[in-house]
């Protein structure tokens, strides 16, 4: 029992982070990422997406989408390729390298929070 | 006492294919959305390159304007997003029955539990939408 001590930690992370990434990411890939390149709707720009994000709580909305969805895919993606390669054995060094990059990821979206 | 050295008992393990994923459409359902973790990564990960564009300044943020204007990043960009929403799809109908699995004695009807997950994510798609193209 003792090896799944850190397991309601990672269930919580995992499930919270599948929540925000569904509800929050698609809208963003449809203006950010087809939307406004398409031309279909007129980019707002630099100018006023910079002030958007400058505000505190877009600040915190940018840390909070970043660490939880960072670790649900990070979580979900370790499982995923474990069970597709047949990869058993390297299921904790599969943990360790997304869970770290995920960490980095999120200190990095800290850091821009602040330096924005 | 013989000894019967090829005799021994062995592990039972069945055949497994590699393509175990293509065998039964649930299967490739069910590795399609686990693999929408990629998009979620895919996208975040954009998302700090646009909060690190507007941060170094306007022309940084316009060579990312440019990026996101190339075809390939288009075409990857409706990819991801046909992904997540599979993700949320399956992650409403899925997660919500797990926390509620029982109602008065009967199991959970799926829409019962998914349906104000959807309600959820529409109203949060109308308000973040609402900040972006108003920003």
């Amino acid at each position: 029992m003792r090896k799944r001590a850190n397991e309601p930690a990672v269930w919580f992370l995992f499930g919270t982070g599948g929540f925000i990434a569904g509800y929050l990411l698609p809208v963003h890939i449809l203006f950010y990422g087809i939307l406004f390149p398409l031309g279909v709707f007129t980019d707002p720009g630099y100018e006023a997406t910079r002030h958007l994000i400058e505000h505190p709580l877009a600040r915190l909305y940018l840390v909070v989408l970043c660490f939880f969805g960072l670790f649900h895919a990070a979580h979900r993606l370790r499982l995923t390729l474990v069970d597709f390669f047949r990869v058993k054995h390297l299921e904790n060094a599969l943990g360790a390298v997304l869970y770290t990059i995920a960490g980095l990821g999120t200190l990095y979206a800290i850091y821009l929070a602040i330096a924005v | 006492m013989a000894s019967f050295p090829h005799s021994q008992p062995r592990e039972y393990r069945p055949a497994f294919s590699n393509w175990w994923w293509l065998g039964r459409r649930n299967y490739l359902i069910f590795i399609l959305r686990e693999f929408s973790s990629i998009f979620v990564g895919y996208f975040l990960i954009v998302t700090l390159w646009q909060v690190c564009a507007l941060a170094s300044g306007p022309d940084a943020y316009a060579n990312f304007q440019a990026d996101m204007r190339n075809p390939w990043m288009i075409v990857l960009n409706l990819i991801a997003l046909a992904f997540l929403v599979l993700h949320t799809i399956t992650w409403s109908r899925l997660v919500p029955r797990a926390f509620f699995p029982r109602r008065n004695g009967h199991p959970t009807d799926e829409m019962t539990t998914a349906l104000p997950s959807y309600i959820l994510w529409a109203v949060a798609t109308i308000i973040i939408a609402a900040f972006i193209v108003g920003a």
